[in-house]
């Protein structure tokens, strides 16, 4: 029986709520479990692939949410498959794929409808 | 069918409780099994036993206990997300020398009812389950 497939959909932009680094959290036990683990950025959740984020403070105290993304280039080390983003929320943003800290697939909505009509099971964050 | 339930909207300030709860009943009374609900992110917050609702007022905590007792359901809260927002049982109080210094107490603010296990749990159960679904 082949590994089943899990999507994890990120809808909320880093570091004004917990939402990503708890997500990537169980994407992370997600993977451990060799499903087949993809990820899609939807929303405002673009903004968690923004290149160049920069938590530090110039007093050096800690951010009220430690810098977690870069965590998003490792997944493929982890076994995830592909990180997909919504191209239109990219473009409502002011953004492009050379903005993002990771090679990503960009989908429209026609294939989003085909990507989580082909899971076993869809996380919403 | 078999529903596996995650919660991560928070107490009284999110309709999460509301709604999630309101399907779990259907769902029970239409035949269909609840594996388990798992309480993720700001969802933890709703196996607080300290939460004190008004009289006219949804009381969340009460409601899950009783739909748990009902049905046999397991309510699994997420340790670690728990713990960054301070739900936890007594054991974990004294685990991690809080207790008496601590606004929790030494009760623990987790309701008995609810259990604590981590993102293995959820993903185990939804493994074992046909549909997963999800209350923001």
């Amino acid at each position: 029986m082949s590994a089943q497939k899990y999507l994890y959909v990120i809808t909320k932009a880093p570091y004004s709520n917990a939402t990503g680094i708890e997500a990537l959290d169980a994407i992370l036990i997600g993977a451990s479990f060799e499903l087949d683990v993809s990820v899609l950025f939807l929303h405002d959740g673009v903004f968690q692939l923004k290149a160049n984020q920069n938590c530090a403070l110039s007093d050096s105290s800690l951010p009220a949410i430690k810098q977690f993304t870069k965590t998003y280039k490792a997944l493929e080390d982890f076994g995830v498959d592909e990180l997909y983003v919504q191209e239109q929320s990219l473009a409502a943003r002011g953004l492009g794929e050379s903005d993002l800290l990771a090679p990503v697939k960009l989908v429209n909505n026609q294939s989003i409808k085909a990507l989580i009509a082909e899971q076993d099971q869809v996380f919403t964050f | 069918m078999n529903f596996n339930i995650l919660v991560t909207g928070a107490l009284y300030s999110s309709q999460s409780a509301y709604s999630a709860l309101r399907f779990c009943r259907a769902a029970a009374a239409a035949g269909h099994s609840i594996s388990q609900v798992f309480f993720y992110q700001d969802g933890v917050t709703q196996a607080n036993q300290y939460s004190l609702p008004l009289d006219d007022e949804f009381d969340a905590v009460s409601s899950w206990v009783e739909f748990s007792e009902q049905t046999s359901t397991p309510l699994v809260v997420c340790v670690s997300a728990g713990e960054r927002r301070g739900l936890m049982s007594e054991e974990q109080v004294l685990e991690n020398h809080l207790g008496a210094h601590s606004a929790v107490g030494s009760n623990g603010s987790l309701h008995s009812r609810f259990t604590v296990a981590g993102l293995g749990a959820l993903h185990q159960a939804s493994l074992e389950s046909e549909r997963m679904v999800t209350f923001k």
